[in-house]
C-alpha cells in the first residue's frame, strides 16, 4: 500500500541570479516497509526532495500526498503537527538537542505528544536497547561519537512510531564501521517495528543495504530499481 | 490520517530553557551584572535624586517655614498685620491633637523701618516664640555674634543686615511701623545676637523679635499672620490636611509649602527631567548590551531551533522557550542588583558624600549644605527593578518574534 504518493514535483531555487532546477518533475511511490535509498550525485536534488517530502520546504508544483493528505496544502501550524505524528527525521549531523541527555532527546518527541512519564520511560529504554548504547542514557549528545549520536537520532526519529523516516545523508559524517552498524540498527527496526525508512545518500556500502534504490539526476530520476 | 494539536512538552521547555541559560555559564553572568549594574547604578542615582530633593525640602519646609501654615486668607496677596488673626483656642487645641503634626509655631510677620545713627534700612520683623521657633528651626544655632534671645525686649538681626546698620550685640535698633488697622508703630530694641542663615535675603532683611514684643509693637495683641505645622514627614502633613481644613474659620486658608514656594517644586521637577535623561542613557547602554547576548545567542542556535522545529515542535513553545531563558537571566540580574543596592545605598543614605572645592562653596552660598543626600526610599528600588525589568522584557520581545521565523530547513548549509 502507497504511503507516500508523489507527482510532478518541481522546485526551483531562486536565491542565486541564475534559478537553480532542483526538482525537475519527479513523480514517486513509496509503499508501506520499503527500505529505500534516494542516491545520486552532489546537487541532484535529493535534499530538496527529503525535505519537501517532509513538509519542511514547499514545491513550486506538484504534490506530495501522504495517506490522504497533501501535506503542501497544510497551514504553518498543521505541518509541524503532520511532522511530529507521522515523520520521523535523521539529518546529516547535529541531530539532538544539546543540553538533553540522550534520554532526554528520544523522550523529547515523547513528550510532545503528551505521553506520560512512565510510558516514555518504557519506549526510551526499548530504543535505547535497540540502537545498542542503553548505557549512555544519560550523557549528553556532546560527550557521544559520532555514531552514538547518529543512532540516539534514529532512536528519536523511531519514538512515537511515525508512518515512515526519511534520512538525509545519515552516515555522511561517520566512518565506515559506524555507517555500517547504523545502517544494521535501521534495517533491524525496518523490519521490527514495521517503520518505512527513506533514506539518502552517496556512500556505496550504504546504498548495498537498501532494498530499494532510487537514482537522481539533475532534479529527475533516472533509475528506480528494487531487489 | 488526522493531524492534532499537541500541547505536551512544556517541562521540556522549561527545562531546556533552564540548561540553556547554564549553557554560557560566562556569558549569562557577564549579561546578569550588566542587568545588576544597571540596578544599582540607576537605584543610586535616583535615591541620590530623591535625597538631595528631600533635604531642599527640608531646608524650606522643616527648617523655615513649615510643612504647611495657616493664614488669613488675604495674607498671601498682601502680607500686611491688617490681615492677620486670631487662632482660637478650639483650632489650637485641635492642632495640637492632630496626628502628624508635631508642632504648630505662631509667627506676626511684617515689614519696618529700621534705623540706627544714621543708616535706615526696611526690615522684615519675624515675631516669634523663642522655644518653638528653636526647636523647629534651629535658630539658635544659627547665632554667630551675641546670644539667642537673653530678654523678653530683646531682638536678633542678620549678620548682612547688622553689618549694613553698623550695629553689633548690645547696640539698640529703631524700628517704625504701621501697626494694626494704621496705627503708628514705634519701639527701640537692644540687639541680643546676629545670625547667619543660609539664605542670603533672609540675612540681609530679617529680624527676629520675641512674639509677644511683635505684638505689641504692631499693636496686634494676640494676632498671628501664620501658624506654621511642622510634621515628621511631609507625607503624615499631608494626610492630616483635610481633617484640619474642616476646622479652620471662613477668612482662613491652608497653604502647603509647594504652594508658599512654586520655585521650589519647579526646580525639583526640572531637575527630575535631567536626572531621567541620564537614566535613559543608563537603561539604553544596559538594554544594548542584553540586546547584544541575546543576538548572539540566537544566531548560535540557529541550526538547534530548526530542528526543533522539523522534528515537531510549534514556534510558540520556542519562543516560549527563549522567552523564558531571558527571563531568568533578567530576574537573576534584577534581584541579584536589589539585594546588591541595598547595603551600598544604606551606606551612602547615613554617609552623605561632601561636596568640597568651588562646588561644595558654591552650594553654601546659596543656602545648601555641601553634602550630596542619599534618600534610603523603597519606592526608588523598586521602580528601578521593574524599570529594567521590564527592558528585558522589551528585550526578549526580539528572539520572542525571531523564533515564529524559524524555518524548519535543517541546513548545515547556513
Ligand atoms: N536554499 C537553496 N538556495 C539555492 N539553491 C539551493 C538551495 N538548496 C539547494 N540548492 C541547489 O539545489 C540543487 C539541489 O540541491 P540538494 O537538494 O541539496 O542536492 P543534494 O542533496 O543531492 O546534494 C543544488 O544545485 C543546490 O545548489
Amino acid at each position: 500500500m502507497a504511503i507516500i504518493t508523489i507527482k510532478d514535483l518541481q522546485k526551483t531555487y531562486n536565491s542565486s541570479q541564475v534559478p537553480v532546477h532542483a526538482l525537475n518533475g519527479v513523480d514517486l511511490t513509496i509503499d508501506e516497509g520499503e527500505f529505500t535509498a534516494i542516491v545520486g550525485p552532489s546537487g541532484s536534488g535529493k535534499t530538496t526532495l527529503l525535505n519537501i517530502i517532509g513538509g519542511l520546504d514547499d514545491p513550486n508544483d506538484g504534490q506530495v500526498i501522504i495517506n490522504d493528505t497533501e501535506i503542501n496544502h497544510l497551514s504553518r501550524a498543521e505541518k509541524i503537527d503532520f511532522r511530529l505524528h507521522h515523520i520521523g527525521f535523521i539529518f546529516q549531523a547535529y541531530n539532538l538537542i544539546p543540553v538533553l541527555t540522550a534520554r532526554e532527546n528520544i523522550e523529547f518527541i515523547l513528550e510532545l505528544h503528551g505521553i506520560p512519564k512512565s510510558k516514555r520511560r518504557l519506549r526510551s529504554n526499548e530504543l535505547l536497547e535497540a540502537v545498542g548504547i542503553p548505557e549512555k542514557a544519560d550523557i549528553r549528545p556532546r560527550q557521544l561519537s559520532g555514531g552514538q549520536q547518529q543512532r540516539i537520532a534514529v532512536a528519536r526519529a523511531l519514538a512515537s512510531s511515525p508512518r515512515f523516516i526519511l534520512a538525509d545523508e545519515p552516515t555522511a559524517n561517520l566512518d565506515s564501521a559506524s555507517a555500517d552498524n547504523l545502517l544494521t540498527i535501521m534495517e533491524e527496526l525496518n523490519k521490527k517495528e514495521k517503520t518505512t525508512f527513506i533514506f539518502s545518500t552517496h556512500d556505496a556500502r550504504v546504498v548495498k543495504k537498501a532494498r530499494r534504490v532510487v537514482t537522481l539526476e539533475d532534479g529527475k530520476i533516472k533509475s528506480d530499481s528494487k531487489k | 490520517m488526522t493531524t492534532q494539536t499537541t500541547s505536551g512538552g512544556f517541562k521540556s521547555i522549561v527545562k531546556i530553557a533552564w540548561r540553556n541559560l547554564w549553557r554560557n555559564k560566562k556569558r549569562t553572568l557577564i549579561t546578569a551584572s550588566s542587568i545588576f549594574f544597571g540596578v544599582i547604578l540607576s537605584a543610586l542615582m535616583g535615591s541620590m535624586q530623591e535625597g538631595s530633593y528631600q533635604k531642599m525640602i527640608e531646608n524650606v519646609a522643616r527648617f523655615y517655614a513649615g510643612h504647611a501654615q495657616i493664614q488669613h486668607k488675604d495674607y498671601p496677596d498682601n502680607q500686611s498685620t491688617n490681615n492677620s488673626f486670631v487662632p482660637s483656642d478650639s483650632l489650637t487645641i485641635k492642632l495640637n491633637n492632630t496626628e502628624g503634626i508635631d508642632m504648630v509655631v505662631p509667627r506676626l510677620e511684617s515689614f519696618a523701618l529700621a534705623s540706627s545713627g544714621n543708616q535706615t534700612e526696611g526690615v522684615m520683623v519675624l515675631g516669634v516664640n523663642p522655644e518653638q521657633e528653636d526647636e523647629m528651626t534651629e535658630l539658635s544655632d544659627k547665632i554667630v555674634e551675641g546670644n539667642y534671645f537673653d530678654g523678653p525686649t530683646q531682638l536678633l538681626a542678620g549678620k548682612e543686615l547688622a553689618e549694613n546698620l553698623g550695629i553689633s550685640p548690645g547696640d539698640t535698633l529703631v524700628m517704625i511701623s504701621q501697626g494694626l488697622h494704621g496705627v503708628s508703630a514705634f519701639g527701640k530694641y537692644p540687639v541680643a545676637g546676629l545670625f547667619s542663615h543660609p539664605n542670603p535675603e533672609l540675612n540681609r532683611q530679617l529680624v527676629y523679635l520675641p512674639l509677644d514684643e511683635a505684638m505689641y509693637f504692631f499693636q496686634a495683641f494676640d494676632h498671628v499672620t501664620s501658624l506654621a505645622l511642622v510634621g515628621n514627614s511631609q507625607k503624615a502633613v499631608n494626610k492630616a490636611i483635610p481633617e484640619i481644613k474642616q476646622h479652620l474659620e471662613q477668612d482662613q486658608v491652608l497653604r502647603t509649602w509647594q504652594e508658599m514656594f512654586p520655585a521650589i517644586l519647579q526646580q525639583i521637577e526640572s531637575d527630575r527631567a535631567t536626572a531621567l535623561i541620564m537614566k535613559l542613557i543608563l537603561y539604553l547602554v544596559i538594554g544594548f548590551g542584553i540586546l547584544g547576548t541575546v543576538v548572539m545567542l540566537m544566531a548560535e542556535r540557529q541550526h538547534e531551533l530548526s530542528l526543533m522545529v522539523a522534528v515537531g515542535m510549534h514556534r510558540s513553545k520556542l519562543a516560549l522557550m527563549l522567552l523564558l531563558e531571558i527571563l531568568w537571566m533578567g530576574v537573576m540580574g534584577v534581584i541579584a542588583g536589589f539585594i546588591g543596592s541595598l547595603p551600598v545605598i544604606a551606606w551612602f543614605a547615613s554617609h552623605p558624600v561632601p561636596i568640597t572645592g568651588q562646588a561644595g562653596e558654591w552650594m553654601k552660598n546659596i543656602g545648601f549644605e555641601p553634602y550630596m543626600f542619599f534618600a534610603w526610599d523603597v519606592g526608588v528600588f523598586l521602580e528601578q527593578m521593574l524599570v529594567v525589568f521590564v527592558l528585558t522584557l522589551l528585550i526578549s520581545f526580539y528572539p520572542f518574534v525571531r523564533a515564529f521565523k524559524i524555518s524548519p530547513i535543517v541546513g548545515l548549509r547556513n
